[in-house]
């Protein structure tokens, strides 16, 4: 079988002229071409769909290709779901402020990049040297080298021949980012920044390694240049006002005392859990991890065990949203903050140090078990 | 190179590591899914033999665990880039369906052949919105229809991602993989979106009729 788009075509121009052309194929191509055979033992005529029925769009509005030393990217609402391209840029400042199906980044170098959420996948192709801020429920690389990523990520990220790549937690804010996530599918609990899997580990070297602590996230990407088209646009790097909470995730120190705090449905449950984190964090705690999971009667038996009988009617309403603090002291702090600030919500809380860390790992081993399938 | 793994891939337990999920014929709230791995595997009893086997390639992203989720009715809004291997089964009445989705990314495609011995139809999912890739996945594609252990083995083409604005549609896919050319086989493409599953029946009721043809 001959391939029109293999590299056995032994055309001399560049590697740019073989590849299949973007806009212009797609922008003639109206109806199906039936006389191209779709089968060799079908005899039946091709169904129509709705991607055959819809509107057609101009590729171009949904693609950012060959730029160099600009501030560009999309303003709340222009997106609204769709796809994204960004391909061939240089120096460039981007900015995707809305939420999107599933951005591909091909062949950037030195970009400051942030991009909001994504309900599939994010994938970074033969870049070099990106600072960016992404959420999304894949997290993708290939042949990448340098760059650092605040990320909030629903599964595992992985990394495939690429080196030089850093992690932190996903920390930004803009007006319309919550509803973005929402629009996404994405829950700002459910965030894998920390566990990186590398297909292509090399021994004796780190192909990955997380950014420390103290970085910031504008220090990264910096906000838009206020002579730019987004200086309406009111973006804030303050950890407290991150609309992902910030996770110590795999840097945690398995040492400190440790406590389960667990939200049942509600009409409040994110609020109480932002409050929650709050309070904590006040008090110097430290949020470890966070997730947000739909339980069912026998998932409840197995984590709570002897709490479970009380719990079981609690998970029928919808997800629960379960929250690992750390610290001396933690569990007595998380037990008053639930009397005193929470006195008629459904909550869990773990009853002493003793138990904690067990339930701690019942809990979010469940919960890997649940979303991993 | 590294050594591949040693052992019959033919049995899920001695392969990469996996996600096995099997679930047991007989009655199921899903039998109400035309497109359910009951379903296939009721239309697919007209053959002699005891189990089909249905390999699920292609590249990374290309959307393989979602089909494979979304033809087992389950969630697909929370799903991992798979590192080793998916397989979901069925059986009824003494028939056995077995699915295998394995993973794509460039460095573990060398593992594909443990997993072609006695597939009786590969399912090749190509990305239609990723045009950057197209000459890639043509090639790996090219590659498996030339593979010994695959020869006369049926391959349906899921044009897949139809849902996303830059999608190729099948017949411009068809065209530049010169799915025309082939000979030696039954090749269908069929345009769907894993996502929404539209598409997904029809590409699955040729995988059934082409298996039972090739069974006779």
């Amino acid at each position: 079988m001959g391939c029109f788009f293999s590299k056995k075509s032994k055309r001399k121009s560049s590697e740019k002229d073989e590849r299949m052309p973007t806009t212009t194929t797609v922008e003639t191509t109206t109806t199906t071409n039936s006389s191209v055979p779709l089968g060799n033992n079908s005899e039946e005529p091709p169904k129509q769909y709705s991607w055959d029925k819809r509107e057609k769009v101009d590729p171009k509005d949904y693609m950012l290709s060959g730029l160099k030393d600009v501030t560009v990217g999309r303003h709340p609402g222009k997106l609204n779901g769709q796809q994204f391209v960004i391909q061939d840029c240089e120096n460039c400042n981007i900015f995707v402020f809305d939420h999107a199906a599933t951005i591909t980044i091909d062949d950037c170098v030195n970009c400051r990049i942030m991009l909001g959420p994504i309900k599939g996948s994010v994938f970074f192709r033969d870049c070099k040297d990106i600072k960016c801020v992404v959420a999304c429920q894949q997290f993708r690389t290939r042949d990448c080298k340098k760059m650092e990523v605040f990320l909030c990520c629903a599964t595992q990220p992985i990394i495939e021949a690429s080196t030089g790549m850093k992690f932190g937690c996903f920390q930004y804010f803009y007006p319309d980012l919550a509803f973005h996530f929402k629009d996404a599918g994405l829950s700002i609990f459910n965030n894998n920044w920390s566990n990186i899997h590398d297909f292509t580990p090399v021994s004796g070297e780190n192909n990955w390694s997380l950014l420390p602590e103290s970085s910031k996230v504008l220090d990264f990407v910096p906000v838009p240049d206020p002579e730019s088209e987004f200086k309406s646009v009111r973006i804030s790097g303050d950890p407290e006002r991150s609309i992902v909470p910030l996770t110590k995730g795999g840097r945690r120190k398995d040492s400190d005392e440790s406590c389960l705090f667990v939200f049942f449905a509600g009409e409040y449950t994110t609020a109480n859990a932002r409050k929650l984190i709050d309070e904590v964090t006040a008090k110097s705690f430290v949020l470890v991890q966070t997730k947000e999971v739909s339980m069912r009667p026998e998932d409840v038996k197995r984590v709570f065990q002897n709490s479970a009988d009380e719990l079981v009617d609690w998970i029928t309403k919808g997800p629960v949203i379960a929250l690992e603090l750390s610290g001396g002291g933690v569990v007595d702090a998380c037990r008053s903050i639930a009397d005193q600030v929470f006195p008629g919500t459904k909550v869990f809380v773990s009853e002493n140090k003793n138990s904690s860390s067990r339930d701690v790992d019942n809990f979010f081993n469940f919960a890997d078990m649940q979303m991993g399938l | 190179m590294e050594n591949l793994p040693l052992g019959d891939f033919s049995s899920p337990s001695t392969a990469l590591q996996s996600n096995l999920s099997v679930t047991l014929g007989g009655v199921s709230k899903r039998e109400g899914n035309k497109m359910g791995l009951l379903s296939i595997l009721r239309k697919l009893k007209s053959t002699p033999d005891q189990e089909v086997r249905i390999l699920l390639l292609g590249l990374d992203n290309g959307g393989k665990t979602t089909l494979l989720k979304q033809l087992a009715s389950e969630d697909i809004s929370h799903i991992t880039p798979t590192q080793g291997f998916n397989i979901k089964s069925v059986q009824s009445q003494g028939f056995k369906l077995n699915v295998w989705d394995i993973g794509g990314q460039r460095k573990i495609r060398p593992y594909w052949r443990n997993y072609f011995e006695n597939t009786d139809v590969l399912i090749y999912v190509i990305d239609s919105a990723d045009r950057k890739r197209f000459e890639e996945t043509g090639q790996e594609l090219a590659e498996l229809l030339d593979e010994e252990k695959l020869s006369g083995v049926p391959v349906l083409i899921f044009a897949n991602k139809q849902d996303l604005l830059t999608a190729a549609p099948a017949s411009e896919i068809a065209e530049g993989l010169n799915l025309h050319t082939i000979r030696d086989r039954m090749w269908q493409i069929q345009s769907c979106s894993a996502l929404t599953g539209e598409g997904i029946q029809e590409g699955m009721n040729w995988v059934c009729k082409s298996v039972n043809s090739k069974k006779k």
